[in-house]
């Protein structure tokens, strides 16, 4: 990209009085991540959900856990090769991931309104539409990208037997769980791999178009606790100028 | 190809056009096309088109207005780009519930997704999974159909069992389910249905076919075996409620490369 005048100044005064060599890149494999509340902070589901819109410290992304981001919308004074991209969540720690049989609200029958279960098999990560876009050009489109760009993360399992109280404890299996993709090769890889130049502004939204998908789980899946966290990952190389 | 009054309209547009078609970019990109499986009346379409009705316009089956959510067709029939197929996947999935039937409170049954129905026979409400219900239904019905893919005048794909063979290789790991809504005390027993979710099992085609974005897509899957009537082909209810079906889509999906020009 054309360099203006100012930049070229800039630059010079860089080379010779600058905290790094510019010109001198070092590269690195680099995995950047935005994760925001499923849920407004009127526990309502919304049709556009926009990652790396806030930068990391800022009011919406005050901690690592949410991005990494150093600028909103902008590798900053990195430049990204973009190889992979994956969606992914995290519940709050206090919240129940499959049925919470121990609660005295959730009984045998209410397993699609409880826990996760449901949203994943009859709520968001069913649907949306994931499109990344460089400037005001779209170059990705994911349709159902929690199933199409899952995780592939290697992630942990929770697997659930329950026994039924009585003189003659019966043996159930019937307690639901599910998760999106975990190996690895499931990942949605850019292919060809897209270069993401310093500065250049990218924008990734997740969008339902055909309508809002609210938030099934609510027995144990505290939104006045906390919330659910969806988020999108993408991976790659980070080129870097050398300190 | 493009007629005359095309390669005029490119020529202008390699000049003043804000796209540059003599420096192409290639993208990985898929085109998708999802359609409802049944109109209301709840009988599966014995043949289902796919990339005929773009973004915006009406799919007859659900009565509903195609988003980006249903279908990145632009263009009545054609693509968006020149294109490059290099695999091939369908996608037989029941709507997330929040869409799904309001006939019979489908939509808003607590128990929508679960199964629950004792020995003694009866389907528990909004449940999916009973024997003889939807999930049973989807099972049956994806080792039936043909997949037939023309451009232009000419046949390219024909796939025998396309939801088998052509499966979506994505979804979510279902490790156990159970639940349900049982009704009388003894054994419960649920069914769920699912697609191969294994990449690797996706269809793959090669060679390459490398589709011109001016070529007409005829794209269907048919049911044409001598077994189609309304009484094997409707989807069972989920409740005592007439019409209380649940809403599916079918998908049909290009993997491949899209080749655009530059900005």
């Amino acid at each position: 990209m054309a360099e203006t005048n100012s930049q070229q100044i800039v630059g010079k005064l860089q080379s010779r009085y600058g905290t790094y060599a510019r010109g001198q890149l070092q590269s690195q494999r680099k995995q950047f991540w935005s994760y925001i509340p499923y849920l407004n902070s009127s526990n309502v589901a919304q049709n556009t959900y926009t990652f790396f819109g806030s930068a990391l410290g800022d009011q919406q992304t005050p901690n690592l856990q949410r991005t990494n981001i150093p600028v909103q919308g902008s590798f900053g004074t990195s430049a990204f090769l973009l190889k992979s991209i994956q969606c992914s969540y995290y519940i709050p720690s206090n919240a129940t991931f499959g049925v919470d049989y121990a609660s005295a609200t959730t009984t045998y029958a209410t397993d699609a309104t409880s826990g996760l279960w449901p949203d994943l098999v009859s709520g968001w990560a069913q649907a949306g539409i994931l499109q990344f876009s460089v400037g005001a050009k779209n170059f990705v489109t994911i349709p159902k990208p929690f199933l199409y760009a899952p995780p592939a993360d290697g992630r942990s399992d929770l697997t659930v037997t329950r026994l039924t109280t009585s003189a003659t404890p019966t043996y159930s299996v019937g307690a639901p769980e599910a998760e999106l993709h975990r190996l690895s090769e499931e990942q949605y890889l850019v292919d060809p791999e897209l270069y993401i130049d310093f500065q250049e502004n990218f924008r990734v939204q997740i969008t339902y178009p055909a309508g809002v998908i609210p938030q099934i789980g609510t027995t144990s899946l505290p939104a006045t606790q906390g919330n659910l966290y969806i988020g999108v990952i993408l991976d790659g190389v980070e080129f870097r100028p050398v300190q | 190809m493009a007629t005359e009054s095309q390669q005029i309209t490119q020529m202008i547009a390699s000049r003043y056009g804000t796209a540059n078609y003599g420096n192409l970019q290639v993208l990985k990109w898929q085109y998708y096309d999802y359609v409802r499986m049944t109109p209301s009346t709840g009988i599966v379409s014995q043949k289902l088109n796919f990339f005929s009705i773009p973004q915006g316009s009406v799919d007859p089956n659900s009565g509903v207005a195609k988003t980006l959510e249903e279908t990145n067709l632009d263009r009545n029939g054609q693509l968006t780009y020149d294109y490059v197929i290099t695999g091939i996947r369908t996608h037989l999935y029941v709507l997330p519930k929040s869409r799904q039937n309001t006939v019979g409170t489908v939509s808003s049954s607590t128990t929508f997704t679960v199964g629950g129905v004792s020995n003694a026979g009866g389907t528990g409400t909004g449940s999916l999974g009973y024997a003889g219900g939807t999930m049973n239904f989807l099972e049956q019905l994806s080792g039936r159909g043909n997949l037939v893919v023309n451009f232009g005048q000419k046949r390219y794909f024909e796939v025998n069992q396309p939801f088998k063979k052509c499966p979506i290789g994505a979804g979510v790991t279902i490790k156990s389910y159970g639940g349900g809504t049982p009704t009388t005390a003894g054994v419960n027993t649920n069914y769920w249905y699912s697609q191969s979710a294994d990449k690797r099992d996706a269809y793959m085609v090669t060679p390459p076919l490398f589709v011109e974005r001016d070529s007409i897509i005829d794209a269907s899957i048919s049911f044409v075996d001598t077994d189609y009537s309304s009484t094997n082909y409707t989807l069972p209810n989920l409740n005592s409620v007439s019409g209380s079906f649940a809403f599916v889509n079918v998908g049909l999906c290009f993997d491949g490369f899209a080749i655009v020009p530059t900005q």
